[in-house]
């Protein structure tokens, strides 16, 4: 799909005032998905640095076939992915460690219900994580999801159906 | 029984970011990004180009012509400071004619039927 921004971004005289507008325009969708998966503020920063980094190298690579907006989603949750294979520790974190962490957080601003919940979902596989987040707070259609995980809609719901048990099991389990 | 992610509370995004973050967030981006320079392409008006190749094609017939010119004079002086070279070409050209008729007088000579009959 082409669109004029994709146009200026494809033009080298008009490239770098165009991918300003791209930064302005995406940062914070793509911090609140990173944020989620990264949890701390200070890495959700660096991934989303390094996300716009690598959109900014693979430009030339970008024909335009997806949209703007799922090219960078999918870099976004490709950096994520690998900084969380890098840091390991969270990614799943136990009782004590999870309340302590994210309430000892500055920006977290979450209460007891909510800091439950963020625990029941940091104990989920990573990509049942990304589809409950990109379900569940971005309320993002399965057809929208599928072009940006490249996953069928079927593996998505079925995906999103789990990640709910899951997710209501810890619940009633820790009430 | 519903749900306890029905419960809309739960949709509120605990995560917070300091005032301004996402204004700054570009800014500092932006200085990440190298800087791309694009030559500007030069514009040369039609009359300049004319006049620069034109003095380029006149520049390239003068040449040749002193060229020419020159490689004539050589020759002309050359022919002219050796006159001895060209004699003695001749000399040589007359002295063979000389050789190959007395080559053919003796022949003659042993030749009875030619003497005999001419």
């Amino acid at each position: 799909m082409t669109e004029p921004l994709y146009e200026r971004l494809m033009n080298p005289t008009t490239r770098r005032e165009a991918f300003t507008e791209v930064v302005q325009k995406y940062s914070p969708q793509l911090y609140r998905q990173i944020r989620r998966l990264v949890i701390w503020h200070e890495d959700a920063d660096d991934v989303l640095q390094e996300t716009f980094l690598k959109a900014w190298a693979g430009l030339d690579n970008y024909k335009g076939e997806a949209q703007i907006s799922s090219w960078l989603y999918r870099i976004a949750l490709n950096e994520s992915l690998a900084f969380l294979a890098k840091q390991k520790a969270a990614v799943s974190l136990d009782d004590s460690e999870a309340e302590r962490t994210l309430e000892s957080d500055p920006w977290f601003d979450g209460d007891e219900l909510q800091t439950k919940l963020q625990k029941a979902v940091s104990l989920l596989p990573e990509k049942q994580r990304i589809v409950f987040n990109m379900k569940y707070y971005d309320e993002m259609k399965y057809e929208e999801m599928s072009e940006i995980l490249q996953t069928s809609v079927g593996a998505l719901k079925a995906s999103y159906h789990f990640a709910v048990k899951k997710i209501e099991e810890f619940f009633e389990n820790n009430d | 029984m519903n749900s306890i992610l029905e419960n809309k509370h739960l949709k509120a995004d605990p995560f917070v970011v300091p005032d301004d973050y996402f204004e700054q967030f570009s800014s500092r981006m932006m200085n990440l990004i190298p800087e791309t320079e694009v030559q500007p392409a030069r514009i040369i008006p039609l009359g300049q180009r004319i006049r620069a190749e034109v003095g380029r094609v006149i520049g390239f017939a003068a040449m040749i012509t002193l060229v020419v010119l020159f490689s004539r004079s050589f020759k002309a002086e050359a022919a002219a400071s050796t006159p001895y070279v060209q004699n003695v070409s001749s000399a040589v050209a007359v002295n063979s004619d000389v050789e190959t008729d007395n080559a053919y007088d003796y022949m003659l000579l042993d030749n009875v039927d030619i003497i005999e009959n001419p």
